[in-house]
């Protein structure tokens, strides 16, 4: 029995040491952040802004996409209670198909707005294999006109990257908030992490961060509560 | 080594006659289960302590992690970790009643144990990309980066473990604990 509690007290040594490897500091905690001018899906004067940073790479943020965002967008983006903003986190490690269909979306966003945009992040989400296999090469096109855009445009668009500063943008905003804010971001930003806040005439919000692939019930906690306050 | 596989069944016989052990065994390869994944994602976890702190929802949260791992990443990886929990709560409760019937303390099988379930902790998925704790380590973009997105971490784990039973096992042998 010694042994066994010597074994898992072991374990639990490697928890504590994991923490002790971390500054201390509230996991929950509000940080400040700013919708930049990127694509929003909802009312854009929606009481409340969520924030997703997101990777189209990223199997957890598919799932995201799959199971739990029709839920958040019937409760509370189609009654006009919440704005859902998409930012990018193309991860390193999901390139170059991460970045890829990230400008791909934002070629879609420069014909046809928002509405656009967000049918193509459908369509990937839809499309790709995730963990950086990414979309078959004439997915990206088809996609596109599948949605009714105009194709040659668009890969004259995704050709030049011309949306190459606008995901790096976001890259930087990232960096920005994990320096401004390391207690809150002790493992760095992984994907899918929300942000979600009361919305702000000047587009930055103060709101509270949701890391990972959490279930419905839990936006719908900090949602409700932001509802009520 | 001829009669290794006679000796490991005996092994799992003893400890099935030994209520005590057997439940030690179970309860600790459930703490190990949970504790696999909960230290790959503590961000997951802090969050959602600070959205509602109370068990329900936390174990809410830890079956849907255990969900999540499995749709978007694949089965074999809980699975995985299930096999590597219940080998070391079995390894451990064997070495524990060894301890307690014949008053050897520890020794290779239970350093095994203890490695072997140190390499399972690195081998839990987390329900966010790059958040693993093998990102501890400076492995940037955790299990993601590797060939097999951490099944190799598990194999040898399970290898290790496998090994430390064995040895236990033989041990239980000589000491006369097991026919």
């Amino acid at each position: 029995m010694a042994i066994a509690i010597i074994a898992t007290g072991g374990l639990g040594r490697m928890s504590t040491a994991a923490d002790d490897l971390l500054p201390s500091g509230d996991p929950g905690g509000e940080v400040q952040v700013s919708v930049d001018d990127d694509p929003g899906l909802g009312d854009p004067n929606a009481p409340l802004t969520m924030i997703e940073f997101s990777d189209y790479e990223c199997p957890f943020c598919k799932s995201f996409f799959e199971e739990t965002l029709p839920q958040i967008k019937s409760a509370y983006i189609d009654t006009g209670k919440l704005r859902f903003v998409y930012r990018d986190l193309p991860l390193p490690f999901h390139e170059p198909a991460a970045s890829k269909e990230a400008l791909a979306a934002n070629c879609a966003r420069d014909q046809g707005g928002d509405e656009k945009y967000f049918l193509y992040h459908d369509e990937i989400f839809a499309r790709t294999a995730s963990n950086a296999e990414g979309m078959k090469p004439a997915d990206y096109a088809s996609a596109a006109t599948k949605i009714g855009l105009d194709a040659s445009a668009f890969n004259s668009c995704l050709s030049t990257e011309k949306f190459k500063d606008e995901v790096a943008a976001d890259l930087a905003a990232v960096e920005k908030l994990t320096q401004d804010y390391p207690a809150v971001f002790q493992q760095g930003i992984g994907t899918p992490t929300f942000i979600v806040g009361k919305s702000d005439p000047s587009g930055t919000f103060t709101g509270q961060v949701i890391s990972g692939a959490q279930p419905f019930e839990s936006f719908q906690q900090v949602i409700d509560a932001l509802l009520a306050d | 080594m001829r009669f290794w596989p006679t000796k490991l069944l005996a092994a799992l016989k003893l400890l099935l006659r030994s209520p005590f052990y057997l439940i030690l065994a179970l309860v600790l390869a459930f703490i190990l289960f949970v504790i696999y994944f909960v230290v790959n994602d503590l961000a997951l976890y802090r969050s959602a302590a600070a959205i509602n702190g109370s068990l329900p929802f936390l174990w809410r949260i830890f079956t849907n992690h255990i969900r999540t791992v499995w749709t978007a990443v694949g089965g074999l990886h809980p699975i995985l970790i299930g096999f590597i929990s219940a080998l070391g709560g079995i390894n451990l409760s064997l070495i524990a009643l060894r301890t307690k019937r014949t008053g050897v303390f520890l020794g290779r099988p239970g350093i095994l144990s203890f490695f072997g379930s140190l390499a399972g902790a690195f081998a839990a998925s987390c329900s966010a990309c790059s958040t693993a704790l093998i990102s501890l380590l400076g492995v940037t973009g955790g299990l993601a980066i590797l060939p097999f997105g951490g099944l190799e971490i598990s194999l040898l784990a399970l290898v290790i473990l496998l090994i430390s039973f064995y040895y236990i096992a033989k041990s239980l042998f000589e000491f006369g604990l097991t026919g």
